[in-house]
């Protein structure tokens, strides 16, 4: 096993000096007054809830399981009673979730069976463990078991991928994160590669990690098909289709997510989150997401309960003095929450933004040098400083028609020419659109971030995409 | 305070209906001065800092030397030309706007800048408003505006007066820059002086009363060369002959590349063209694909279409033909102007390529003596065919 550089590919921006990065320090948020459970979390459809309302629960305790399609059980998170079961906006889908008043105490329900050493467990325990603690809805595409949990078959599974980078403007430092999980993470993925008939392993360390790219190698050293591969942090390596064509060198093809050619792409965290299901039994109720932008007071990682509403969290850790905008994921691929006490941090969350909503006019904007702004271009005297650069909600310019500059088609890291897709999609012409490639489009949002005519682009095509879809 | 005054003229547009036509002229000056109050309202909720305004007066800072050289060369005057190519061209422009009800773009900055910078410095004013004018309407405006043009709107200005006023366009319509400006020696610029910065012969009217130019006739290098080297191709020259024109060339470079020579206004100082163009390459506003190429293009066509003894000599003949003439500023400002060019990256390679050889093929092969104007606008019509060819190989296998 060695560690080497992977192919890198092409367009990509990297992202410098932003401000707002989250620090390493881990700090655990006390239980909410009451969390907000949706039944589909992660992969998978919406679960049979099989609570009602009035109902105690603990936490850890299965409160929606079975569907007709693709789906993992949900967990209670604390412990407490059933307010009410109704409809939620969540990652922009419409659900059914359980609102459930928690009380403080921190017991949680372990489920049986689960052994400290992994590899005295059978296939049918470690398939058991994986669905019933809910780790099978992680992921890109879910965990393939012997359940129907993903779209992917067990025996179909040609390889794991760890994604152990993050890459988007707040991207935490996950070399310093988890460099105190390596065990785990370790004992994580040599389960999971048993489990899978010893298909072969790539894990993608960003090229900054070098020390804890070391140290992960030292521990895996035993194992036999793992490759650690260093990967420039260039987003959107982190999306599942980029981060398996350059780990795997198989491209994913056009509209398709990695399980079509049999990969399963995990996020580091997941991985430890299999080993605490396999080795104690823990269900996924609890949840490391980090908080990124210059929008909060402190910048850090936050272990939180799964379901706690983003109301709380803005409230206790987002800055009082400005107006900011909360997003629930990273800032380019993220959604704006609508309604703020009803939308939950689900498990398949990672990071949660916080954004300053700047509405001031600056006097002669573009003439000012711009020491804070962040660009593709290198029109800003911030290309050459190392100052901190600042993200906001501001548009930056009103909006023009495009004049073809092509910064979208050096950026985009998918052989695409957004600016075209943009002209054919938001003139209806979707059908065209279709023969440039349309749905091979992932929606990593950077086209619309470069655009110095502030098109949205990204929604365009994705309009465009959801055209096509309603004519099928 | 100066917020105010946009305040009140707002608040007269809400008084007064029938001011109400003018918003998109208080819309433009009001967000020339201040930043947008707009915030993102879809996904991704941050974007980046630049917008069309900086990528505009990002040219507009890389062109700007070159205009102060064509003040330095040819006195006041060409203040005076760049101020009523701003005036003529913005007002149609704002009419324009005002007639569609539609924002006033950026995107004249640079055509009200680039326009008087390719005429030759004894233009008259009113053939410049004339040309501008055509040159808006017809390059731009009749297209559908900024980013739907397919003709950049200065050269079709440029090229509806070669073509109705030739006499005003070429030959004598080009003096010798300001004998006090700077002199070449050894390929080092000697300052003789501030050149045009204190003069202003001819500043309304370049004619005098018989027909002459106050300043001294100079026919362009470019012409000069030419004529030398049809000499050269006539039945019986001799070698004296082939000598005198390779002296004329040698001689010459020096000056193209500091710009004591005859020409238009604004190609004459190579050297801050280059700058400009290095600027522009590296803020990644201009598209350096299609700057290297038209460069490469024509050096690649110069080498092989002008005979000489020896490779030096033809060497010496791709300095000439590439710091000539408008090829550098055309290369630098014309090619790259976003809209008018291809839209996808390897249509720019091409693209610029064959802008550098059907300039040369123009130049050596027709009896014009410049021909990069007309390359770039023949070229301009091929965009849209290059990039669906480019469009058509890179997405062969894709089932519509």
């Amino acid at each position: 096993m060695s560690i080497c550089c992977a192919k890198g590919f092409r367009g990509g921006y990297l992202f410098k000096n932003i401000q707002g990065i989250p620090k390493a320090n881990v700090e655990e948020m006390k239980i909410p007054k009451y969390v907000v459970i949706p039944f589909a979390q992660g992969f998978g459809e919406q679960t049979i809830p099989l609570v009602k309302a009035g109902d105690s629960v603990k936490a850890g305790q299965i409160i929606g399981k079975g569907s007709e399609g693709i789906s993992t059980p949900v967990h209670s998170s604390v412990n407490g009673t059933v307010r009410e079961i109704r409809e939620v906006e969540y990652k922009g889908k419409k659900i059914l979730a359980a609102i459930l008043d928690a009380s403080a105490s921190q017991d949680i329900v372990l489920l049986e069976g689960a052994k400290q050493d992994l590899f005295k467990l059978n296939k049918e325990s470690i398939s058991r463990l994986l669905y019933m603690s809910g780790v099978s809805s992680l992921g890109a595409t879910g965990l393939p078991t012997l359940e129907k949990s993903s779209a992917l078959e067990i025996e179909k599974v040609k390889c794991l991928i760890v994604c152990a980078l993050e890459t988007q403007p707040f991207a935490m430092p996950t070399g310093l994160v988890y460099e105190s999980k390596i065990s785990a993470i370790s004992m994580g993925i040599q389960a999971l590669q048993r489990f899978y008939q010893d298909v072969p392993v790539y894990i993608g360390v960003s090229s900054k990690d070098k020390k804890f790219a070391q140290s992960l190698e030292n521990a895996l050293a035993q194992s036999k098909g793992i490759a650690i591969k260093f990967l420039s942090p260039k987003y959107p390596q982190e999306l599942p289709e980029i981060l398996t064509e350059s780990l795997t060198g198989i491209c994913v093809p056009d509209g398709q997510k990695p399980d079509a050619i049999g990969a399963v792409v995990l996020d580091i965290a997941d991985t430890i989150a299999v080993y605490e299901a396999l080795s104690a039994g823990k269900p996924v109720i609890e949840k490391w997401i980090s908080l990124g932008g210059k929008g909060y007071k402190e910048n850090k990682i936050l272990k939180v309960r799964v379901g706690t509403p983003v109301s709380e969290i803005a409230e206790q850790f987002a800055r009082r003095d400005t107006e900011t905008r909360f997003l629930l994921g990273d800032p380019l691929t993220g959604d704006m929450a609508e309604n703020m006490q009803l939308t939950p941090i689900g498990r398949d969350i990672k990071s949660t933004s916080c954004i300053e909503d700047d509405k001031t006019r600056h006097f002669l904007a573009f003439l000012q040098p711009g020491f804070r702004s962040d660009s593709n271009s290198k029109t800003f005297v911030s290309s050459f400083l190392p100052f901190g650069k600042k993200l906001d909600t501001n548009l930056h310019g009103e909006h023009r028609p495009c004049i073809q500059c092509a910064y979208c088609e050096d950026i985009c890291p998918r052989p695409l020419y957004p600016h075209l897709l943009h002209k054919y999609c938001s003139h209806g012409m979707a059908e065209e659109a279709k023969g440039i490639r349309l749905h091979a489009c992932i929606e990593c949002g950077l086209c619309s971030y470069v655009c110095p005519s502030k098109i949205s682009i990204m929604n365009d095509i994705q309009k465009g995409k959801e055209e096509l879809k309603k004519e099928l | 305070m100066f917020r105010k005054i946009f305040d009140l003229q707002y608040k007269m547009l809400e008084k007064y209906p029938f001011l109400r036509p003018l918003k998109p002229l208080v819309d433009a000056g009001d967000n020339f001065f201040y930043g947008t109050p707009h915030t993102t309202k879809e996904k991704p909720y941050i974007r980046e800092g630049i917008d069309i305004k900086r990528f505009m007066i990002m040219v507009l800072f890389a062109v700007l030397p070159a205009a102060i050289a064509s003040v330095y060369f040819y006195g006041q005057r060409a203040i005076l030309v760049i101020l009523t190519s701003y005036i003529v061209g913005g007002l149609t422009e704002v009419v324009f706007c005002i007639v569609r009800k539609e924002e006033i773009t950026e995107g004249f900055l640079i055509t009200g800048i680039l326009y008087p910078l390719i005429l030759p410095p004894t233009i008259p004013l009113w053939m410049i408003s004339v040309g501008i004018f055509f040159g808006v309407i017809f390059g731009k405006e009749v297209f559908g505006g900024t980013g739907k043009n397919p003709f950049n709107a200065a050269l079709v200005a440029r090229c509806f007066l070669y073509i109705a006023f030739p006499l005003y366009m070429t030959g004598g319509a080009f003096v010798e820059p300001y004998p006090n400006s700077i002199s070449v020696e050894n390929y080092k610029p000697v300052f003789q002086g501030l050149g045009g910065f204190t003069s202003h012969r001819g500043l309304l009217s370049h004619e005098k009363k018989n027909g002459k130019y106050e300043a001294v006739s100079e026919a362009t290098p470019l012409a000069k060369a030419k004529e030398l080297r049809l000499k050269l191709a006539e039945e019986g020259s001799t070698q004296e002959d082939y000598k005198k024109y390779m002296e004329y060339v040698k001689k010459t470079i020096p000056n193209l590349l500091w710009g004591y020579r005859s020409g238009s206004m604004g190609e004459t100082c190579s050297v801050l063209l280059i700058l400009g163009g290095i600027a522009l390459m590296v803020m990644k506003v201009a598209n350096w694909r299609t700057i290297l190429s038209t460069i490469a293009g024509g050096a690649i066509c110069a080498f092989f279409f002008y005979d000489a003894h020896c490779l030096a000599d033809r060497l010496y003949l791709v300095a000439f033909s590439l710091l000539s003439g408008g090829f550098l500023f055309g290369a630098i400002f014309m090619t790259t102007d976003p809209v008018t060019g291809p839209v996808t990256q390897a249509g720019r390679y091409f693209y610029g390529f064959a802008i550098g050889c059907i300039a040369l093929v123009i130049r050596r092969f027709s009896g014009y003596a410049e021909g990069i104007m007309f390359a770039i606008l023949l070229m301009n019509i091929f965009a849209a065919l290059i990039d669906e060819i480019v469009i058509m190989v890179r997405y062969r296998g894709v089932k519509k």
